[in-house]
């Protein structure tokens, strides 16, 4: 009796010790209506996601998915996923495009070209202008090789505009396209990191194949139905901020949480 | 007991399933039976209904617009709508075209312009042509094939065998089901249009060389008795 006790005990523990061993899931949400972001990860700009835990969901927005389609998914594609820690939202885009276009159109003007854009409604209020919470930042191509401490941003639209949030980002052409890494500042949309915080959330891809005009729009919210979102928040969808022990097992020891490795 | 013919007529009282039909149009008859101008001159003219009258400015209202519905007997809801536009040469991509779709009247529905600097979908509210997107695309200055798709509120477009545009309109005020029509917001020169295609729930083809029952005697061509 005792032995068939102490196997079990041993069976429950091993069961245990495994669970921690291996990563956290984190619920995928919902495509164009809900991210669900873990926190505490910090990442650091270097555009080699190796420090994004796997377990971290990708959202992929396919090339018919936006107000302006791509006929498949190497002309335009894109998909994103998103951490925090106590002060930076970090925003990955890994994009499929077949065509490189930039320098044609900088600045406020980078949307013509190939970029990608977020937005953030800090408040959640969800009104049909912007806010002093709410603002498009717009990441160009262009930043291939710049400096991802000030990098060019667009989004020059209502009070909060892009130049001006302090996002970082870092930008790398990649065999499949173009990759971001950009950490923008919870503190400039007053955002108060907590578990289960919801606020304002959209992202866009802008692709330009052969100068002149934007040929490619892909919209992730699914209520952004007229690419409206740099005039209208209402029209984005949510992030949530979800904390979660996103555990490791180094070198089979115990787990531990990834933000405290990363120390 | 029923009997045969009994559940026959039962049968026939049974509401019928709604169906996916065509109805096509392509002019070749010479007349434009079935279409009725609202402004403008149009004509039909080598397998094509012609909007011949010049349209100098751009037009921001249908009272501006040369445009032409056609009375079908049914609404287009979901479905799809194709047509190829046939711009002069000489206009070197100054005019533009309009297709009316679900139209509740004259004056209240959608419309999408193919123009020199790509498509717009407007909603048309009193006849006020009000943009809730355009895109940029590249138009042909010369002949141009659209298909637009409707699905609920999504309207797709594709523009020369290409899906270029994708948008919707939430609105409550969105128009569900209407007829459809052709303009010409803005032209220099005649603009044709040519084999409308009608694809849908209930769409059916309702004029020339459709056989009809006549008083019960053998189906006729609806040419033939137009021409009578």
């Amino acid at each position: 009796m005792r032995k068939g006790f102490s196997i079990v005990f041993v069976l429950i523990a091993i069961f245990a010790i495994h669970s921690m061993a291996f990563p956290a899931k984190i619920d995928p949400g919902k495509l164009g209506v809900i991210y669900y972001c873990a926190f505490p990860v910090t990442i650091t700009l270097d555009g080699k996601f190796d420090d994004w835990p796997s377990v971290v969901p990708w959202h992929k927005v396919p090339h018919d998915r936006g107000t302006q389609p791509a006929p498949d998914d190497n002309d335009a594609s894109y998909e994103f996923a998103c951490v925090a820690d106590e002060n930076y939202l970090y925003v990955a885009f890994k994009v499929r495009d077949d065509k490189k276009v930039v320098g044609e159109d900088t600045g406020c003007n980078v949307w013509k070209d190939d970029s990608v854009e977020v937005y953030i409604d800090g408040g959640n209020e969800k009104a049909n202008s912007y806010d002093a919470n709410d603002s498009q930042v717009t990441i160009g191509r262009d930043n291939v090789g710049g400096d991802p401490e000030h990098p060019k941003l667009g989004g020059c639209v209502g009070q909060l505009q892009g130049p001006n949030t302090g996002t970082k980002a870092f930008v790398v052409d990649t065999d499949y396209g173009w990759a971001v890494e950009a950490a923008l500042p919870l503190e400039t949309w007053g955002i108060e990191l907590r578990d289960g915080l919801v606020i304002g959330f959209n992202t866009h891809l802008n692709d330009d194949d052969d100068k002149g005009p934007r040929d490619h729009k892909l919209i992730w919210s699914e209520k952004d139905v007229a690419d409206t979102s740099w005039k209208d928040p209402s029209v984005f969808g949510e992030l949530k901020f979800v904390e979660v022990k996103l555990a490791v097992s180094p070198r089979d020891k115990l787990a531990t949480v990834w933000g405290a490795l990363k120390r | 007991m029923i009997g045969v013919r009994g559940l026959i007529c039962l049968l026939l009282l049974l509401p019928l399933p709604a169906f996916a039909g065509l109805f096509i149009d392509d002019f070749e008859d010479g007349d434009d039976f079935g279409w009725r101008v609202v402004r403008g001159e149009w004509k039909v003219e080598g397998g094509a209904y012609v909007s011949a009258n010049p349209i100098p400015n751009a037009a921001r209202n249908l009272s501006q617009v040369s445009y032409t519905m056609l009375q079908s007997p049914w609404r287009i809801k979901d479905g799809a709508v194709e047509l190829s536009i046939r711009f002069d040469e000489r206009a070197e991509g100054g005019d533009e075209a309009l297709l009316l779709y679900r139209m509740e009247d004259d004056e209240n529905g959608y419309a999408l312009k193919i123009w020199k600097e790509g498509l717009t979908i407007y909603k048309i509210v009193v006849g006020n042509l009000i943009t809730i997107r355009m895109e940029p695309s590249v138009v042909k200055p010369t002949v141009n094939h659209v298909k637009l798709e409707l699905e609920g509120m999504w309207m797709k477009v594709h523009l020369n065998g290409v899906l270029r545009m994708r948008i919707g309109d939430p609105e409550k005020s969105r128009y569900e089901e209407g007829r459809i029509g052709l303009g010409v917001p803005k032209a220099k020169f005649p603009v044709r249009f040519e084999e409308v295609r009608v694809e849908g729930e209930g769409i059916y083809q309702f004029r020339v060389n459709m056989p009809v029952e006549a008083k019960g005697k053998l189906p006729l061509l609806w040419g033939e008795i137009k021409g009578r």
